[in-house]
């Protein structure tokens, strides 16, 4: 179970997470969807540990001394504490994260980088490294990606659409138990919508346990993975849950409404 | 001291790597005269001593006579490698090469310092300079000092510069793939340099490598 509590998170000293509650048990797809602005990518970058989102440890509303357990922030994933973890120990504890912008880096290839993650994860089968490329030949292969890009520098020049497979590959082959996927769908086409979403769902039928958080903007993702709860999120807030109904009505109505009522 | 001479037609490529001591000044002086149709090629990888001034340089004495650099440099703390190279076009359709990749840490310096002097006689020359610098915090310190010194009007040349900062985008991306800091700076270290590795007879490429990653342990507090 992915638990998050009570999450403050500011960026330069500006508030932009007010309070995040959010549990996603095993097997279970959450979207998250709101406005640009509404702290979605905050959520991603903070779960996963980056040192430039400064997360609230102890909320202090007043002077008076307080029950501060009751305001503690609290992120867990299958009981353990990740809020003290560097991202690295939060990857091996099983957390991922499928970037909205992926980094490029010169002369190190995509199969140099999955060999040495695979390896730092544990995660290289017993009877070696041919097991290891066949597997993932075969995904690369569901994903349409070519397989020249292995050889490549990673990310380097690739476009929006390879990069945004590619984290998906990435998410593959290291078999996280809790995936967070930011705005994977922006920048795709249809075609790559499709595919990607193929990959998540495939990833879904193998592994019954998986747990997605799906951040997007926009409600077309959800139509090729269907969640089991949909946020709305607004100014650093989770302003309503509810089933997929909710996608559909956001589709509909925007989020003016929630803009107002709140 | 090293001097060489390449006669017509030759090539010679002489791959140095250096791992002095934290104390050892280390100037050297490396020069090669290349004649007609002939190639020189330094490969020249400097991590150790305290000051290193280095500059292999080649005259291209004859015509159509080739020469590269490919210089490495790694400083750490209290360390300087003041390295770079010397291209001396003497003669027609000459070619010169310079690739120089440096990685400063704790604190450390490196420097470029190079020329590219084309003579008046050198019709048609070509000459390119690349040099650029990784920074792996703010304590460190890189600096590029070209010189070129152009008697003639018909030729080419072009440089380039370019400093990074080891990202901390790119340290979280590598790291939220399980990844510790130190094994995702080495990685990023790693890819810099890999072009001119790439270059080296494969003993001193493993080689490398692994002074490499020796000089980046513990690197990261």
């Amino acid at each position: 179970m992915l638990v998050v509590k009570n999450l403050h998170v500011s960026v330069e000293g500006k508030p932009i997470l007010k309070g995040v509650d959010l549990v996603v048990r095993p097997g279970e797809i959450h979207a998250i969807m709101g406005p640009n602005g509404s702290g979605k990518s905050t959520l991603a970058y903070t779960l996963m540990g980056h040192p430039a989102y400064d997360v609230e440890k102890k909320i202090i509303t007043t002077n008076k001394p307080i029950n501060t357990n009751k305001y503690q922030c609290k992120i867990m994933l299958d009981g353990k504490d990740l809020l003290h973890k560097t991202p690295d120990e939060r990857a091996r504890a099983g957390l991922f994260l499928a970037f909205q912008y992926p980094v490029s880096i010169e002369g190190i290839s995509v199969q140099n980088f999955l060999r040495q993650a695979t390896q730092t994860l544990g995660l290289q089968p017993k009877n070696g490294v041919l097991k290891f490329r066949q597997k993932l030949l075969h995904e690369v292969k569901r994903l349409g990606i070519p397989e020249e890009l292995l050889r490549r520098s990673l990310n380097e020049g690739f476009s929006g659409g390879e990069k945004k497979r590619l984290e998906i590959l990435q998410m593959a082959v290291l078999r996280p138990k809790y995936a967070v996927l930011d705005e994977t769908d922006s920048g795709l086409d249809v075609d790559a919508l499709k595919v990607v979403a193929d990959g998540v769902n495939r990833m879904m039928a193998k592994n019954k346990t998986l747990g997605i958080i799906l951040i997007t903007h926009y409600q077309r993702l959800l139509r090729f993975i269907k969640p089991d709860v949909v946020h709305v999120m607004i100014d650093g807030r989770i302003v309503k849950s509810g089933g997929r109904e909710l996608a559909r009505e956001l589709e509909r109505e925007g989020y003016r409404k929630f803009l107002i009522s709140h | 001291m090293v001097e060489i001479f390449v006669k017509k037609g030759a090539r010679v490529q002489y791959t140095t790597v250096q791992n002095w001591y934290k104390t050892v000044y280390n100037l050297v002086t490396k020069r090669a005269w290349v004649e007609e149709e002939g190639e020189m090629v330094w490969t020249d990888f400097n991590m150790g001593s305290k000051l290193t001034m280095k500059y292999p340089s080649f005259f291209l004495a004859g015509k159509g006579a080739r020469g590269e650099t490919l210089s490495m440099a790694m400083a750490g703390a209290g360390q300087h490698q003041d390295t770079g190279s010397k291209a001396i076009h003497l003669a027609p359709h000459t070619t010169s090469t310079i690739v120089s990749k440096s990685v400063s840490r704790g604190g450390g310096r490196t420097s470029y310092r190079g020329l590219v002097s084309i003579s008046p006689q050198a019709r048609g020359s070509k000459s390119k300079v690349v040099c650029d610098a990784l920074l792996l915090d703010p304590e460190s310190r890189s600096d590029t000092y070209p010189t070129n010194r152009i008697l003639c009007s018909d030729v080419s040349l072009a440089h380039e510069a370019t400093v990074s900062k080891i990202g901390e985008e790119q340290l979280f991306y590598l790291m939220s793939r399980g990844l510790n800091e130190e094994a995702a700076s080495k990685m990023i270290v790693s890819g810099f340099v890999e072009p001119l590795i790439k270059k080296l007879p494969l003993e001193y490429a493993i080689e490398m490598n692994r002074l490499i990653d020796l000089e980046m342990e513990g690197s990261v507090g």
